[in-house]
Order: C-alpha cells, then structure tokens, then sequence
C-alpha cells in the first residue's frame, strides 16, 4: 500500500475536456472566405450587330482606361461612383425612361475595375429602389407589397451595353 | 479484524485515463494534417476580385459550369473549365468539348461560374465571353469576395 503511494501522478483526465474544448472552440472560431456573386445574362452572340438608335438622353456612359481609371459621362475626377451612376440615372427612370448604360473599356483594364464598376453599378440600383419607392409610392421599399415591389423593379430594368475600345 | 475492514472498504480500482488526452490529441493532429479543403480547382495563382455588393453564392452545383481565369505560374493567362486548363486561345473549343461532355451525362448547363483573377485583362475575359455567348450559355455569375478594398 505505501508502495503505491510512492508514484504520485497529476490527475490528467481534464486534459481530455480542454483538448476538446480547445477544438471546439476552433471548430466554432474557424470561418472560410465566402465566395459572393454577381450575376449577369450576356446578350445572344451576333455576327454583326445592328445599329439600334438610341435617344442620347437614355444613356450613360461610363469608361475605363488602361490603368484602370473611371470616366463617368464626361467626369473624371470620380470620388463616389455609386453616387454618380445614382444621379445620372435618376433623370432618365424619373422620365420614365429604360436606361441603357454604356460601358466601355480598354482592352488592357483589369477585371477588378471592370466588376468594380458592375458592383456600383448594382449598388446604385438598390439607392434607385429605395428612392423611387419613396418618390412614386411615397413608401419605404419594405412596406410595400408585392404588386408594388414589382411596379418598381419593372421600371429599373436597365440595359447594360459592354464595349471593348478598339486600339489600332 | 481491522484488517478485514480495510480490505471490504477497497474501492473499484479507476481506470487509468492518463493516455486519453494523448489518443485526443494523436486524432486532432491526425485530422488536421490528413483534411484537405475542397478544391475543386487547384488555382492557387486566382485571386478573386474584391467589390462592395454581398449577394450571397448558393450553389446547386452539377448543372453549372465553373470556369476560372487565371495567371499560370509562367504569367500566361490560362483558362480552367471544370478540371481542363487551356490556353484562352483554346477556349472555344474546351468550352464545346465540356458542354457535349456534359450533355452526354445528361446535364444541359445553363449558367457560367466565372472566377476570373483580379488582374486578367478585360481583352482576355471578352474573349471568354463571346466563347459563352456561342456556346449559348448566356446565364453568368461572377466569383467575388465582398469588402472595400480597390485594385492595387
């Protein structure tokens, strides 16, 4: 008996509890880079294309140079571009009109300015919605009901009209 | 007598739980180094673009075709259709190749998941495009992260 007491050992069985919540608590912690998306239909694939006229005051054009530079309409100097794309649309949807949105872009643009642009772009699309339900409706957006909602997004339908600048 | 009563008085012997924690332990490094995140494609050079919208992605998977852009390590730009890379000037045609591929399983692709590299060039993501746009795949989503931040 007095043997025995001779290996005193710690008592390691709350090891296994903090081992445990150790992992839990990682399981928990641990979040992965979500992916987000923003989802566009292409136009069907034409040889040549047509020329539609199309009345000036529809449409707004925004640019992308080589280095990536934003020009909307004819600004350069683009601090907010949210809120640019926002005022130059509010006149045409105000008239009731369907919006045609030119972007065009050097060939050498990257990407992130191009879906940087599609980004604002939808952004100020969800301004317009709060802004014209509250103009035309004299609502907020999420009081209305259906039917309304759907008014709304009907008169937000816009095209959006991608161009490649040719470089000679 | 009195040692009679002791011997009545022995506990149960416990069972030794020292080794447990080690058999935690060897399972958490175990699964730790054995797990590999999915990956469906092994695009380590593709980084994603960054904007400020957050519409979630929910994937129903199987009847969509995930396509990615992205620098190869010798700074070619190479495009990725399901698990094929080719060079962009092949596109067209491992684009059709993975459509029929896919109709002969029975999955009629409607829509694109594009995950195109920040810095790909919008010359070389046109002519991914217009390669959609003849294969009749109109439906396109494209593959961001959410945040603030701006081309660098």
């Amino acid at each position: 008996m007095k043997r025995r007491k001779l290996f005193k050992t710690n008592n390691t069985g709350a090891m296994a509890d903090v081992a445990f919540l150790l992992l839990i608590f990682f399981m928990v912690v641990t979040t992965f880079n979500k992916d987000y998306k923003l989802a566009m239909t292409l136009p069907r694939h034409t040889e040549n294309l047509a020329a539609a006229p199309i009345s000036k005051d529809r449409i707004i054009s925004i640019s992308l140079n080589a280095t990536n530079e934003l020009m909307i309409e004819n600004n350069i100097t683009v601090t907010d571009p949210t809120s640019d794309i926002f005022m130059g649309l509010k006149p045409i949807l105000n008239r009731d009109q369907k919006p045609v949105i030119v972007i065009k872009m050097h060939p050498d643009t990257d990407y992130q300015a191009y879906i940087e642009v599609l980004a604002h772009i939808k952004q100020a699309k969800e301004t317009l919605r709060l802004y014209l339900s509250q103009h035309l409706l004299q609502k907020k957006y999420r009081d209305l009901d259906i039917n309304d909602k759907q008014a709304i997004e009907n008169r937000l339908q816009m095209t959006i009209s991608e161009q490649e600048m040719k470089i000679s | 007598m009195i040692l009679l009563k002791t011997k009545k008085k022995k506990e149960m012997p416990s069972i030794n739980t020292t080794a447990l924690p080690d058999i935690i332990f060897m399972l958490l490094f175990f699964f730790m180094v054995t797990t590999v995140m999915r990956q469906p494609d092994s695009t380590e050079q593709l980084v994603l673009p960054i904007t400020i919208t957050s519409e979630s992605t929910e994937r129903s998977d199987t009847k969509e075709l995930v396509v990615s852009l992205y620098k190869n390590s010798d700074q070619q730009d190479v495009v990725q259709i399901q698990n094929k890379i080719t060079s962009v000037d092949q596109v067209q045609n491992s684009l059709n190749l993975a459509i029929t591929k896919m109709k002969q399983n029975q999955i009629f692709p409607k829509k694109a998941i594009l995950k195109i590299d920040q810095h790909i060039k919008m010359s070389t993501v046109n002519k991914l495009k217009t390669a959609l746009q003849k294969a009749e795949i109109l439906k396109v989503e494209y593959v961001h992260h959410a945040g603030n931040k701006t081309v660098d």
